[in-house]
């Protein structure tokens, strides 16, 4: 699932379209949600785009190796060219003075580029400059690995030309760059690794052996360790679960007290551990 | 860029980490992304280091921990493909050795880290129990280091361990840092170096030259063990090559079978290890050995095992005082049956363990 976070409606409006979108909800910011993406439209600002971006992550929270993605247009000194993107490798804050820096573990398409956050627009931007870049990053690491939070900004004006700026143009600028944003993101979440977890067969097999020893909370979590322990090993936990109940002679689920149980688990460990 | 030129296999020669590590081709390249402190770039290594990595994204940072400590860091993805960071090294420089460390009978044993993090992927490896990240910090600031080893030389000699957190002879080509070392321990003669190595870069040590307090530590694993927790070492023969050729130029070699690996066929694997050794070395030449099971600090181990759910760290350990290790029975064995196999062509003085072992401990 990709997250994606944008400041005004004319940046959110390609991605809408896109996806389908409908909205959902959202005090801070306006969420909406297709079956593939979450949209948040935070509003301009630090101060909003934190809180915006809290507020969508702790009521939507974001999966194992789900994107979050900022996008939006900035500010550049003269010498770039309206409609470039670029994926930020740096952003600083520029209250605080506090650096951030989004892991690029994949090679990007778009050239890569340092990002200064301010609070109120910029008329003479020595750098690229936006609004929110620095706070969606600060907030989201909170929640998520620095290599899952992207930034992409589209160049949109060199500050004194900012104010004849229309919301088509914006709306033509993101949608420029927007499939190839999405590709990236999207590329990226299908080669993240999956966290290795027990299996459905391993789980039932350490439930039945539980069931059998009267385990308690602890001594459940121990046969659930060891498990997991004989899969990453290569070996068939649950046929091992299996073969430790036929040889212990152990085949009525109430026959052990949880005094034997315990045990019969240092023995299970010990088979384990062969 | 093939991380040093050496022989060393960490990386292929687009950076990438060798494919049987798993990577993905998606990944980017290992060094392609180079963080530079503000107060790095004054010095030469920087200079000579960001030389050896043309093509890489250099992005200046104020200080190393910005983005070596950030917060939620995907460490095993780095692992694959690392970042380097070039820093300036704050004092203090030289650590005491710590207690899970052997001192092979030496009094003032220290370590210090010019490096953090190794270009080999080790699913064992305490680094990633301890650090955040899985890139790659280069402190530039050698002399800095020297200064305080000379100062401290004054007093008393000095065992210094410069390879603990990484692995320098993999990344000289990088670094040019033994050469360095081996400069400084020649003028030093009451320093005493150790190099520990799981690498194959003999022509890098082989340019070195030969100086009696520099310590080659070599660590060997038997073949499988490699194959299956050590990902991108080289292979065994390489690293007893890499032994035999630095002996055989008069250079002290330590051999570490350290950590050995528990498995199904531990006696099988790690007895043809030993008998590898004895007929493909002069092992009257070691210097010694060093034996050790894996352990690990339980804070470390709970870091690995949230972030690298493996056979290796999930392993059900023992917890002995802070300390995870196989059960003492288990240890006592694999201790017992390397000692069986060592004296057999090694004196015992020349034969270090990572715990006491009662004298004629049967198996
Ligand atoms: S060679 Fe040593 S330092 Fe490098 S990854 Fe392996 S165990 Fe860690």
């Amino acid at each position: 699932m990709l997250y994606l976070f944008t400041a005004i409606h004319p940046e959110a409006a390609p991605v809408v379209s896109h996806y389908a979108m409908q909205k959902t909800g959202g005090h801070f910011g306006s969420i909406y949600r297709s079956d593939e993406a979450v949209l948040v439209l935070t509003g301009s600002g630090p101060v909003q785009t934190a809180a915006a971006v809290a507020e969508a992550l702790s009521c939507c929270p974001p999966g194992e190796n789900d994107i979050l993605v900022n996008l939006g247009i900035c500010g550049a000194p003269d010498g770039y060219t309206a409609g470039q993107c670029f994926r930020i490798h740096k952003l600083t804050d520029a209250g605080s003075g506090r650096d951030f820096y989004p892991d690029i573990m994949m090679p990007s398409a778009f050239p890569e580029a340092a990002l200064v956050t301010v609070s109120k627009p910029c008329p003479a931007p020595e750098t690229l400059v936006d609004m929110e870049g620095a706070a969606f990053y600060m907030t989201a690491s909170k929640l998520v690995s620095s290599d899952r939070i992207f930034v992409y900004k589209i160049v949109s004006d060199h500050g004194t030309d900012a104010a004849v700026l229309t919301p088509q143009r914006v709306t033509e600028l993101v949608g420029n760059v927007l499939q190839g944003i999405l590709s990236e993101a999207e590329q990226y979440a299908s080669a993240l690794p999956k966290q290795p977890a027990l299996s459905a067969e391993a789980q039932a097999a350490a439930e039945k052996l539980c069931e059998y020893l009267d385990a308690s909370v602890t001594m459940k979590s121990e046969i659930m360790k060891l498990a997991f322990y004989l899969e990453l090993r290569g070996a068939d936990a649950a046929e091992t679960i299996r073969s430790f109940l036929s040889e212990e002679g152990l085949s009525d689920p109430s026959g052990l007290r949880r005094k034997e149980g315990k045990h019969v688990l240092k023995q299970f460990r010990q088979y384990c551990l062969r | 860029m093939c991380l040093n030129s050496s022989g060393n296999t960490a990386f292929d020669k687009t950076g990438t980490a060798c494919p049987e590590t798993g990577n993905r081709p998606a990944l980017r390249r290992a060094l392609s992304r180079v963080y530079v402190e503000e107060g790095a770039y004054a010095y030469e290594r920087t200079q000579s280091i960001l030389g050896r990595l043309p093509g890489s994204t250099v992005i200046p940072i104020k200080d190393y921990k910005n983005v070596f400590n950030r917060p939620n860091q995907p460490a095993a993805m780095q692992k694959q493909a690392p970042a380097l960071i070039l820093a300036v090294l704050k004092p203090p420089y030289l650590y005491p050795g710590a207690a899970v460390c052997q001192d092979f009978g030496e009094r003032h044993f220290f370590y210090t880290s010019c490096v953090m993090n190794c270009p080999y992927d080790c699913e064992y490896c305490y680094l990633q129990g301890m650090y955040p990240s899985g890139d790659i910090v280069i402190f530039v600031n050698l002399e800095d280091v020297f200064r305080e080893i000379s100062e401290v030389l004054k007093e008393h000699p000095l065992y210094l361990c410069i390879s603990f957190d990484t692995d320098l002879p993999a990344l000289e080509g990088l670094t040019g840092f033994l050469s360095d070392w081996t400069d400084f321990a020649r003028k030093n003669p009451s320093l005493l170096l150790e190099v520990r190595t799981k690498s194959a870069a003999l022509s890098a040590i082989s340019k070195l030259p030969v100086t009696g307090n520099m310590i080659f530590a070599v660590t060997v694993s038997p073949d499988r063990i490699s194959r299956r927790f050590e990902h991108r070492t080289p292979p065994l023969a390489d690293r007893l090559n890499l032994a035999r050729t630095a002996l055989s130029q008069g250079r002290q070699v330590r051999l570490c079978f350290d950590p050995m690996i528990r498995t199904e066929d531990f006696e099988t694997l790690y007895g043809e290890l030993f008998e590898q050794v004895r007929t493909s070395l002069p092992t009257e030449r070691l210097r010694d050995v060093s034996v050790g099971t894996f352990r690990i600090s339980a804070d470390y181990l709970k870091r690995m095992r949230r972030n690298r759910p493996c056979e290796v760290t999930v392993y059900p350990y023992t917890n002995t005082d802070g300390v995870y290790g196989y059960e003492p029975e288990h240890v006592r064995q694999m201790l017992a049956f390397a000692r069986e196999k060592l004296t057999g062509f090694l004196p015992k003085e020349k034969i270090f363990f990572s715990e006491e072992l009662p004298e004629g401990q049967p198996l």
